[in-house]
């Protein structure tokens, strides 16, 4: 028997000679507290959108100049806070030929895919204007989290706690290239929570 | 008998009625003086449904058996471009009061659930909402009288989680 196993039960005995005792001397009166209900639960990510599976931007037939915009809101549920990056995936070959901003700010009631009452954020993330996280061609958005646009870009990620919502304007144009005729992309975006 | 055996015996006799309703009114105040029950509901939005208000919206520290409910009132508002469905589901931090807790929802003149806190994790009758709208959800809460004595010190969290899905025919 290890010298562990000999402890424990000499107290345990003990104990039931100190139980019987104590119900002798005081059973007229009687007192108890309890530490009852002990739970354990993991808390949760989750992130989701207004867009119910439609897309927010789309551009068809287009000619050079055409612009299609729309918002859409990122509304966090986890009950841990969270660091969220956004990121994409682009196919296709008209990517590098269509000009995407994405432009980070809030609106009073959303209604997907509308931009109306939309007011970016008023700081200047990235030089580029009030809200702006990302300016450039399509085929040069982030593919992947670790690459992934943080939100918002400053030197600090924002803490996303739950029922936080952002509302996303999406703005994009056909640039005029004669290479881009013809050619066709799309892209799914994805807004990523990890907890902190 | 005496004057003074009849002062003597009044006395005794005031004196016990005295003691006799002191020890009665003891009794009878005895549950006012345990720790009341206490939740505090919360609702969270998703990304298709906007709620209002958010965080927290009933906070009841000192819920009493057999007093009026305590109420609660939530705007759902459909964010989306298609009609959805919303059920609700509870995240209960303890479940302590799962079963003591008399839970009402109603949306309008509908009731929606009837039952009990636990109950209420099997979801509602849903709901439909086109976009752009809103409805109102009426959440009451009480304890039953038979259970203040089980219910006191007892104390929950609880989170109103929805889920939806698309509608095929907005009603």
């Amino acid at each position: 028997m290890t010298r562990s196993r000999q402890i424990l039960r000499t107290v345990l005995v003990l104990g039931v000679l100190c139980a019987a005792i104590g119900a002798a001397t005081f059973a007229a009166f009687s007192g108890r507290t309890t530490s009852d209900s002990n739970s354990f639960a993991a808390g949760t990510v989750a992130i989701g959108d207004n867009d119910a599976g439609a897309a927010v931007v789309s551009l068809a037939a287009a000619a050079p100049g055409t612009t299609s915009s729309g918002c859409i809101t990122v509304t966090y549920s986890g009950s841990l806070d969270s660091a969220v990056r956004l990121y994409g995936a682009v196919g296709g070959t008209l990517g590098p030929y269509v000009t995407l901003t994405v432009t980070r700010g809030t609106q009073t009631t959303p209604s997907f895919n509308s931009c109306a009452g939309f007011t970016p954020d008023a700081t200047n993330y990235i030089g580029q204007g009030a809200g702006v996280m990302f300016s450039g061609a399509l085929a040069t958005f982030p593919a992947t989290y670790a690459a992934g646009i943080v939100d918002p870009v400053t030197a600090t990620p924002e803490t996303w706690t739950t029922g936080e919502a952002h509302v996303y304007r999406l703005d994009t144009t056909l640039i005029n290239d004669n290479n881009a005729q013809g050619k066709s992309a799309t892209a799914a975006f994805t807004w990523e929570a990890q907890n902190l | 008998m005496s004057i003074t055996s009849t002062a003597r015996f009044a006395g005794f006799v005031l004196g016990a009625a005295l003691a006799l309703s002191l020890m009665v009114g003891a009794h009878i105040s005895a549950p006012s003086g345990q720790a009341a029950a206490g939740i505090v509901v919360s609702a969270v939005p998703t990304g298709e449904l906007a709620v209002s208000p958010g965080g927290s919206f009933i906070s009841a520290p000192q819920l009493i058996a057999g007093a009026p409910a305590t109420r609660g009132e939530l705007a759902l508002r459909n964010q989306t471009g298609v009609p959805l469905i919303v059920d609700l589901r509870v995240r209960s931090a303890t479940g302590d009061l799962d079963d003591l807790l008399r839970v009402d929802v109603r949306s309008g003149d509908r009731s929606l659930f009837t039952g009990t806190l636990g109950g209420l994790g099997s979801g509602i009758a849903p709901i439909a909402i086109r976009p752009g709208q809103s409805r109102r959800l009426r959440i009451a809460l009480r304890l039953r009288s038979a259970d203040q004595r089980v219910a006191a010190g007892r104390t929950d969290n609880v989170a109103l989680i929805f889920r939806t899905h698309t509608a095929e025919r907005p009603r």
